[in-house]
C-alpha cells in the first residue's frame, strides 16, 4: 500500500494525538507529499473537474463533492496528466478546498522532532512548490517531504 | 400560553393573516343582499381560514382557540351546506365572532385572556350555532317586548337577540339610555360608561341616534339589569343620559313578577355591535383593547418580492465591484492629486462596503428560525413513538438558528424523515431498553449549530445504532461495493443512503430505512448542503444535515461553450438571438454585428472563458459558407454601458437555479459568482459576462 518507509513514525494510537503529529502521505505526479490529518476531511475520488476562467496558478478547476463546490488545487506541475489524478483530499473549512492526489498512500504520526521547518534559503533549492505550500517537512530516507500548510493554500 | 418568543411571533403573524382573511370574508358575506346566497368562494375560505387557525391552534398548544376555531368551523360548515340563511342577524353575528376570536388569540397566547372572555365567545358561538341549527324557527319573542322601531329592530344581532331573551328570562328590566359626546371624547367616554353600566347589568347593544349637536354623537344603549329606573339614572347621571323603560307595558309586568320571585341569572358579558355608519366598531373594553392594535409588529411579505429586491441587491454589488476596481484601476492612470486620489479612493470602498452590507441585509429578511419546524418535529416523534408503543422524550436545542426560508421548508421533510427513523428503527422497543440496561424511555435529541456558513442539524437517538459491518455485509451483498472495498466507518454507514439498502430486518410502514433516506441526501445536496451518519453500536446514532444558512436562487439561461454548461443571469441578458455566419464581421479578435442599428463588438464565450476561441465560428473550416444554414446562437449583454454580443455553442434552456458558493477562495475568483449542479453529477459555473469581459480585458 505504501511506497514510503513508514517505520519513521511511530504506530498510531489514540493516546498519542498529543504528542505526534499525524500526516496523510499522498504522492502527486511521483512526489511525495503529507498534509496534517486535523485539516482534512476525508478522501474522495475525485469526480469530473470543470475549468475555471483565468485561474490562479495551482487551480485545476470546480467539483462538487456531496452538494458542496469544491475548488480543486493541483500540487504538480500544470498541464501535467490529468487522467492519472483521481483522488481528492477534501480539506477543512470555509474556503471549500480540495487537493488533487495520484495516490493516497496511508496516515503516519510523526514525532515533533522529526518535523522541521522549511528555511527560506533551503526552499529556494528545493522544488517551487515546497516555497509555497509548505512551512515544514520531514525526512523520509533520503527524501524530504513537504507538509503542506493550509494556511498557505488559502493564499492561493 | 406561548413562551418563546420567536413562536409566539411566528403563531401570532401567521394566526393573524388568517384571521385578517376571515374577518375579511365575514364582512364582504354580509353585505350579500337579502335573499340572496352567499358567495360560495367566500364562505369555503372562510371555512379554510378557521380551520387552518384551528389546526395551527393545535398545534401551538393552544386548546381554547382551538376548540372556539373548531366551533366556528362547524357553523360555518352549517353555511356552507345552506343548513341556515345568511341574512342581516347571522352574518353580523359571523362579524362579532370573528371579531371577538380576532380579539382572543393574541391574549390566548400570551396568557393574558381570562376565562370569562372564552366563555363570552363560546356562549357567542353557541348562540350563532343555535340559532343556526334552527333556523326557520326563530324566537324574536324577547324582541318583540320591547319598544323598538322597525329600523332599529333590523339593526339587532342575533345574538343581541338571543341576550334579550336570556335576560327576559332572568327577569331583568330593560332600558333604553340615550347619551350624546363629543366626537373627540366618544371613545374614553363610551367606555367609561359601559364600564359603569356593566358593573350592575348588560349593555345589550348600542344603536345611532339622532341629535340636533353637529359636533355630538348620539346613540342609544339598550341595557338589561335588575335595577329601578331612578338607580339606573343615578348610573349614568354624569354622562347625561336619559333613561327610559324599554319595555311593553305588559311585558313589563311579567318581568317585575319573576324579579318579584327572586330569580336571577347571573350576568354575561356585553355584546359588540356596529351600530351603523355614527360609530367605528364599538366593541366592549376587553376586545376593543385587543383587537384594535395589530396581533405582531411584523409585515408579511410575498417571498418573491424579497428575490427581487435581493437579485436587484445582488447585481448593484456586482456591478460596485467593478466600478470599485475600474477606479483603482483608472485612478493610477488620471492625473489626480494625491488628495483626490485618497477621496476617490475611500468614496469607491465604502460604497462598495454598504452595498455588500444592502445585499446581507437583504439576505437575512429571508431568513426564519427553526422553532416552528422543530416543534412540529418534537410533537410528530411523541406522536409516532405512542403509535409504536415506544416511549420518547425530544430535547431540543438551538430553535433560534435563523436559515433561509426556503431552505427551512424544503429540509423539514428531511428532518421529519430522520426523525422517524430514529424513532422506528433507531430506538428499541421498551423492554428491549430495559435489557440493555437503559432507561426504558428513548431520548431523542434534535439541535441546529452554526458551523461556518453551514448550519447543521443533527438528530441523535439514543437507541441501537447502526452496525457498520453489517452494512457493509449489505451492501456488498447488494453489489453497491466490492468485497475489498477500503472504506472508513462514516462511508460505509453512508452507504445506508443509496437507494434499495435496507438495514432494518422487517420493513415497517412507517419507515423503511434505505427507503426515502436517498431522497434525503438529494434534498440536502440539492440545497448545497450534505449527510453525515455517526453511530456507536448499542449507543446511538446521529444524521446530520448540513445546509447552508442563505441561499441565492435566480433565473438563469444555461447555455453551452467548448463542451462545458454554464448558467448566466437572465438579468444580464438583454437578448438572445440566432445569427447567421455572414451577419458576423470582421476577423478573429475584432468580430462585430449590427444589433438595434449599431456596431456592436461580438466576443465568444469560449474565448472569454479562456478555453479557445472562435471554435463556433471556425465549424466551417475558417470561412463561413454563404449557403450554410447553421445559425449561431448569440446573446446580447451588456458591460460598462456598451452593449456586447456574445456567441456560444448552444442555448439550452432557462431555470431557475440555487446559486452554491465557491467558498472563501473562490469568491475571489472574478467572472464566476458560483455553480449549480447539473444532473450527471458535473457543476456548472454561474457565469459574470461583464465580469468575464473584464478579466480577458476587452476593449469595449
Amino acid at each position: 500500500m505504501s511506497s514510503l518507509p513508514l517505520e519513521l513514525g511511530a504506530p498510531q494510537t489514540p493516546d498519542d494525538k498529543s504528542e505526534f503529529l499525524s500526516v496523510l502521505l499522498f504522492d502527486v505526479g511521483g512526489t511525495a507529499y503529507a498534509i496534517g490529518v486535523e485539516s482534512t476531511e476525508g478522501v474522495v475520488d475525485c469526480p469530473r473537474i470543470t475549468p475555471l476562467p483565468g485561474p490562479p496558478d495551482g487551480v485545476a478547476g470546480l467539483t462538487s463533492v456531496r452538494g458542496r463546490m469544491t475548488v480543486v488545487l493541483d500540487l504538480g506541475a500544470r498541464q501535467l496528466e490529468n487522467e492519472t489524478k483521481q483522488r481528492l483530499i477534501l480539506i477543512k473549512g470555509d474556503a471549500q478546498l480540495g487537493l488533487l492526489a495520484d495516490r493516497v498512500e496511508g496516515v503516519v504520526a510523526l514525532e515533533p522532532k522529526k518535523v522541521r521547518p522549511v528555511s527560506t534559503g533551503k526552499s529556494r533549492n528545493n522544488q517551487q512548490t515546497f516555497a509555497r505550500t509548505a512551512t515544514s517537512y520531514f525526512k523520509s530516507g533520503a527524501k524530504r517531504v513537504p507538509i503542506i500548510d493550509v494556511d498557505r493554500l488559502y493564499e492561493g | 400560553m406561548i413562551d418563546d418568543k420567536a413562536l409566539l411571533s411566528e403563531y401570532l403573524s401567521e394566526s393573524e393573516e388568517l384571521l385578517e382573511s376571515l374577518l375579511a370574508d365575514l364582512d364582504a358575506l354580509a353585505s350579500t343582499p337579502g335573499g340572496a346566497s352567499p358567495d360560495t368562494n367566500r364562505v369555503n375560505r372562510a371555512f379554510r381560514a378557521v380551520h387552518s387557525l384551528k389546526g395551527l391552534s393545535g398545534m401551538m398548544g393552544q386548546p381554547e382557540v382551538q376548540s372556539l376555531a373548531h366551533d366556528f368551523e362547524d357553523i360555518l360548515d352549517d353555511l356552507r351546506l345552506g343548513l341556515f340563511p345568511l341574512n342581516e342577524r347571522t352574518s353580523a353575528a359571523l362579524q362579532e365572532a370573528g371579531a371577538g376570536l380576532a380579539a382572543l388569540v393574541g391574549g390566548a397566547a400570551r396568557g393574558t385572556t381570562s376565562e370569562e372572555d372564552f366563555d363570552r365567545l363560546r356562549e357567542l358561538l353557541a348562540a350563532v350555532s343555535i340559532k343556526s341549527r334552527e333556523r326557520s324557527k326563530r324566537d324574536e319573542g324577547g324582541l318583540d317586548s320591547l319598544n323598538l322601531s322597525t329600523r332599529e329592530r333590523a339593526l339587532i344581532t342575533e345574538y343581541e337577540q338571543h341576550r334579550v331573551n336570556e335576560n327576559v328570562r332572568a327577569g331583568r328590566s330593560f332600558y333604553s339610555i340615550i347619551v350624546s359626546f363629543e366626537l373627540a371624547k366618544l371613545d374614553s367616554q363610551y367606555r367609561s360608561l359601559t364600564a359603569k353600566l356593566e358593573g350592575s347589568g348588560e349593555v345589550i347593544t348600542t344603536l345611532p341616534e339622532k341629535t340636533t349637536e353637529t359636533n355630538l354623537v348620539g346613540f342609544k344603549l339598550v341595557f338589561a339589569a335588575g335595577l329601578k329606573e331612578g338607580e339606573v339614572k343615578q348610573l349614568v347621571e354624569q354622562f347625561g343620559g336619559r333613561v327610559s323603560r324599554l319595555e311593553r307595558s305588559t311585558w313589563r309586568r311579567a318581568g317585575d313578577a319573576l324579579r318579584a320571585a327572586g330569580r336571577r341569572v347571573p350576568g354575561l358579558g356585553p355584546s359588540t355591535r356596529n351600530a351603523g355608519g355614527d360609530l367605528t366598531a364599538v366593541l366592549p373594553p376587553s376586545f376593543a383593547q385587543e383587537s384594535l392594535q395589530p396581533l405582531s409588529p411584523s409585515v408579511r411579505v410575498d417571498m418573491s418580492r424579497i428575490d427581487q429586491l435581493s437579485g436587484l441587491a445582488h447585481e448593484l454589488s456586482i456591478g460596485v465591484e467593478q466600478l470599485t476596481s475600474m477606479a483603482e484601476k483608472y485612478l493610477t492612470a488620471a492625473n489626480l492629486g494625491a488628495r483626490e486620489r485618497s477621496d476617490l479612493r475611500f468614496s469607491a470602498r465604502r460604497m462598495k462596503r454598504e452595498f455588500l452590507e444592502l445585499e446581507e441585509r437583504v439576505v437575512e429578511l429571508r431568513m426564519v428560525s427553526l422553532a416552528q419546524t422543530f416543534t412540529r418535529a418534537a410533537r410528530l416523534a411523541g406522536r409516532l413513538a405512542r403509535e409504536l408503543g415506544k416511549s420518547v422524550s425530544v430535547e431540543v436545542l438551538g430553535r433560534e438558528t435563523h436559515l433561509d426560508k426556503v431552505i427551512v421548508d424544503r429540509v423539514a421533510d428531511s428532518i421529519y424523515h430522520v426523525l422517524r427513523n430514529a424513532v422506528d428503527h433507531g430506538l428499541e422497543p421498551p423492554d428491549e431498553r430495559r435489557l440493555a440496561g437503559k432507561n426504558a424511555r428513548g431520548q431523542i435529541k434534535l439541535e441546529a449549530r452554526l458551523e461556518g456558513i453551514r448550519a447543521v442539524i443533527s438528530i441523535t437517538d439514543d437507541g441501537r445504532g447502526i452496525d457498520a459491518a453489517d452494512v457493509r455485509r449489505r451492501a456488498t451483498e447488494a453489489g453497491l461495493i466490492r468485497p475489498d472495498e477500503e472504506l472508513s466507518d462514516e462511508e460505509t454507514l453512508r452507504l445506508i443512503m443509496r437507494p434499495g439498502l435496507s438495514t432494518a430486518d422487517e420493513v415497517s410502514s412507517v419507515s423503511g430505512r434505505g427507503v426515502g433516506l436517498d431522497a434525503v441526501e438529494r434534498t440536502i445536496h440539492a440545497l448545497g448542503g450534505e449527510v453525515r451518519i455517526l453511530s456507536q453500536i448499542g449507543k446511538s446514532t446521529t444524521f446530520e444535515l448540513a445546509v447552508p444558512t442563505t441561499l441565492v436562487m435566480i433565473s438563469a439561461f444555461i447555455v453551452r461553450a467548448s463542451g462545458w454548461q454554464y448558467a448566466i443571469n437572465v438579468a444580464q441578458i438583454i437578448e438572445l438571438l440566432y445569427l447567421s455566419p455572414q451577419e458576423i464581421l470582421g476577423r478573429d479578435g475584432k468580430r462585430n454585428v449590427q444589433w438595434r442599428g449599431t456596431t456592436i463588438p461580438l466576443v465568444e464565450l469560449g474565448y472569454l472563458l479562456g478555453l479557445g476561441g472562435a471554435r463556433v465560428l471556425h465549424r466551417n473550416g475558417g470561412q463561413p459558407a454563404a449557403n450554410e444554414s447553421i445559425k449561431v446562437p448569440v446573446l446580447i449583454t451588456c458591460a460598462a454601458d456598451r452593449n456586447v454580443a456574445v456567441a456560444v455553442e448552444q442555448f439550452d434552456e432557462q431555470r431557475e437555479i440555487v446559486v452554491k458558493s465557491l467558498g472563501s477562495v473562490g469568491r475571489s475568483l472574478k467572472g464566476v459568482v458560483g455553480a449549480v449542479d447539473l444532473e450527471g453529477g458535473d457543476v456548472a459555473l454561474v457565469l459574470d459576462i461583464p465580469g468575464l469581459l473584464l478579466l480577458r480585458s476587452m476593449r469595449l
